[in-house]
């Protein structure tokens, strides 16, 4: 891979923002937009599609492993999803009175930057600068979640922002200790805050440092992943966000920070050994989904269903990356990248669908399917996809978890959250059962259910079939090249 | 770290300890000004009105870039004038400027409200310093630097912003409690590393900046559409 590709990418969404702050009619941006959105995904696949088990270095700053590159493959593909589908959306946003024509260019402008911001994350080797750009993400999504600028849009941004800078804060104090237990052997500078170097001088380090800091760590990133019991952020600020934002802050946000998470966790195995970290992050999940469950079951907003939802597998994403070794690794990545796909399709299908209805409300959208017949049906299997049934692809990464805490000599672990997963079971298989099959709101508004969608909205449709055509073929088969980049990816946090 | 028994009054003990043991006239000087740091963050917790509230945090983040000027004296390291820099353009200047420019707009002056007495809240905030220097011995993360003891006055700065985050009712002493927190955390920087590599102060200088802005702008548009910065007010999303 030429080194140029990485700084490309970085490279297409800063410009794109930049020409979406040109002053003239949305067109302009929206094109600007579609084409950022190709390059990206390209450059995301190109960097996936060459990265081996040896990483690349590229000055200044760029590190690129196996475990980089899965989350630049995610980021990518997300995210020119979500900017196709968001031509047609935010039209549709204006037609209903919720947006002006002069919002388009912004929501653009923004929406590169907070891209661009998140592809930094996994980007960066050096352990202060992924800091920095996940407290930067959280700044620019903050903008995008109070987009509508409602009185509850205000609020959730306001909430969002202030709660994730204070976890983020603590994450810098956890980064602080990090650099601390370095620098006693590698001396002030960059080196000693590189992850790469200080993966290979691991066993030097000063356990106690290293202890306080995972832990600080753990609990910072762990509020902007959406970890309980400081998630109380994630349902407001996914509710409230434009449709398409709340695709991308579900299916990656969560999981940049996450990523930080797993670097933090990589380094505390290599200097503590697998036990106090693994179980800090068993112990998190656990209570994450244990959390996340009672929402699910009764909820009557479809959209805090999708962000409880999301909650309750990071909570599998990182149980599964507390019990480790090479399947736990393993499940853990596969189930973040089955994850991302479905829920960024669900939350753009249910966007679809609100701007149909005129509702959020589960009763309300009862019996759509006679407005939008395909759409619910593939919102249904989408659901059922989320529950964790087979042959949809969150059943491989929820069966290899349950699996891999067997073979672990976890069965409580197992077994608790086997229990849990059934009730989420039931509870999402209730709502968008009643969305799909239930009986028709006489309340519910079906006015523009049958208008005929227009090219953008036409091409949003194909956009966020892509995801679902994912999941489908990740459900039945894992292709060898996605295995092996995952099973290197593995290697690096758990080591070889 | 963590004896069996531990008194409030240890706490005390140990800051009066690392106060009397200077190092020198440069280390008599950092004493000083980490007292006048502690103090002014346990004021910020009873403060009467959001103007005062700003007016402190100037004067915090001033002792702060005062201290990180002494220790690059003193230490020669010419680097931690990049932060010296940063510290005083963003936390003294900045983000102050734009809060008190939220204040003039929404009209906000009269007493910021509290779920604790201003009283009650100044007694635990000072409680909370004496808790993080009786857990944490000066020595304990102590390295060879002038400012290796000072790593629980940064762990009190954490506390003390934390509280401030809690009790305060008014959306703007929220974003001042964060900064408290910030610069507990740079102090803690100072205390262990003598700071950060240049490039990730300088990032992280510019985060603050944007969050606050993105906050001050926010603030602003709560407090136009329900003419209120009471954060209790705000809870419409809830389940």
């Amino acid at each position: 891979m030429p080194h140029i590709v990485p700084i490309l990418l970085l490279a297409a969404p800063l410009l794109a923002a930049l020409l979406c702050l040109i002053p003239v009619g949305p067109r302009v941006a929206e094109l600007v937009s579609a084409l950022d959105a190709i390059a990206v995904v390209s450059l995301a696949i190109w960097i996936a599609t060459s990265t081996t088990a040896t990483p690349i270095r590229i000055e200044p700053g760029i590190y690129i492993d196996a475990l980089s590159a899965t989350m630049v493959l995610l980021i990518g593909v997300v995210s020119a999803v979500v900017v196709l589908y968001s031509l047609g959306y935010l039209r549709a946003e204006v037609r209903r009175g919720k947006l002006n024509l002069g919002q388009i260019r912004w929501y653009f402008c923004f929406l590169h930057l907070f891209i661009f911001s998140m592809l930094l994350v996994p980007l960066a080797g050096n352990l202060g600068i992924v800091w920095v750009a996940m407290e930067f993400t959280t700044v620019l999504s903050g903008v995008l979640v109070g987009f509508y600028r409602s009185g509850s849009a205000l609020e959730a941004a306001w909430k969002y922002v202030v709660i994730c800078s204070l976890g983020i804060g603590l994450a810098l104090f956890g980064t602080v200790l990090m650099y601390y237990s370095a620098v006693q052997i590698l001396g002030q500078g960059n080196n000693a805050l590189d992850w790469a170097t200080l993966a290979r001088v691991a066993p030097h380090l000063n356990p106690g440092l290293v202890r306080l800091s995972f832990a600080f760590v753990l609990v910072g990133f762990g509020t902007k992943a959406g970890l309980a019991p400081m998630h109380t952020w994630l349902p407001d600020a996914h509710s409230q966000s434009p449709s398409p934002v709340s695709a991308l802050l579900s299916a990656v946000l969560l999981n940049c920070a996450l990523y930080a998470v797993l670097r933090y966790h990589a380094l505390a195995i290599r200097v503590l050994g697998p036990a106090f970290s693994s179980h800090l992050l068993i112990a998190f999940g656990l209570f994450s989904i244990a959390v996340a469950v009672p929402f699910l079951l009764v909820q009557h907003d479809i959209k805090r269903l999708l962000a409880y939802s999301s909650m309750e597998h990071i909570g599998i994403i990182t149980v599964a990356s507390g019990i480790g070794g090479r399947l736990g690794f393993f499940a853990a990545l596969l189930h973040l990248v089955n994850h991302a796909m479905t829920k960024s399709f669900m939350f753009l299908a249910s966007g679809t669908l609100i701007q149909r209805l005129e509702t959020r409300n589960i009763h309300r959208l009862g019996g759509a399917s006679r407005a939008a017949p395909i759409l619910v049906a593939m919102l249904l299997l989408g659901g059922l996809a989320l529950a964790g049934s087979p042959p949809f692809s969150p059943f491989i990464g929820e069966f290899l978890t349950v699996r891999a805490a067997l073979l672990a000599g976890q069965p409580l672990v197992g077994g608790v959250l086997l229990v849990l997963l059934a009730l989420a079971f039931a509870g999402l298989l209730a709502h968008f059962g009643r969305i799909a099959l239930g009986p028709p709101s006489r309340k519910g508004k079906h006015l523009d259910a049958k208008a005929v969608p227009t090219a953008y909205e036409r091409l949003g449709i194909c956009a966020l079939s892509v995801p679902a055509a994912i999941v489908l073929v990740l459900g039945l088969h894992v292709p060898d090249g996605l295995a092996t980049l995952l099973h290197n990816a593995s290697q690096v946090i758990g080591g070889a | 770290m963590l004896e069996s028994r531990i008194t409030l009054a240890d706490g005390a003990h140990k800051i009066v300890d690392n106060v009397v043991v200077a190092h020198g006239a440069a280390g008599g000087l950092l004493n000083i000004l980490i007292l006048l740091l502690l103090t002014s963050a346990i004021l910020i917790v009873g403060i009467r009105t959001a103007e005062r509230a700003i007016a402190l945090l100037v004067l915090q983040s001033t002792i702060l870039a005062a201290i990180a000027t002494v220790v690059a004296v003193v230490s020669g390291t010419a680097e931690i004038y990049v932060s010296v820099v940063a510290t005083l353009a963003v936390k003294a200047v900045l983000v102050p400027f734009m809060l008190f420019r939220v204040l003039r707009r929404v009209g906000s002056v009269e007493t910021a409200r509290m779920y604790l007495g201003a009283r009650n809240a100044t007694v635990v905030a000072l409680g909370l310093v004496l808790l993080a220097y009786a857990l944490i011995s000066p020595t304990a993360i102590a390295g060879t630097l002038i400012t290796g003891s000072y790593f629980p006055t940064s762990v009190a700065l954490i506390l003390v912003g934390g509280l401030v985050m809690v009790v305060r009712r008014k959306a703007l002493i929220q974003v001042i409690g964060l900064i408290v927190i910030e610069n507990g955390v740079y102090v803690a920087s100072m205390a262990t590393t003598h700071g950060l590599p240049p490039v990730v102060e300088l990032g992280i200088a510019f985060d603050l900046f944007v969050t606050v802005l993105l906050l001050a702008t926010l603030a602003l548009r709560i407090g136009v559409s329900s003419e209120t910065l009471d954060t209790s007010a705000l809870r419409r999303l809830r389940g």
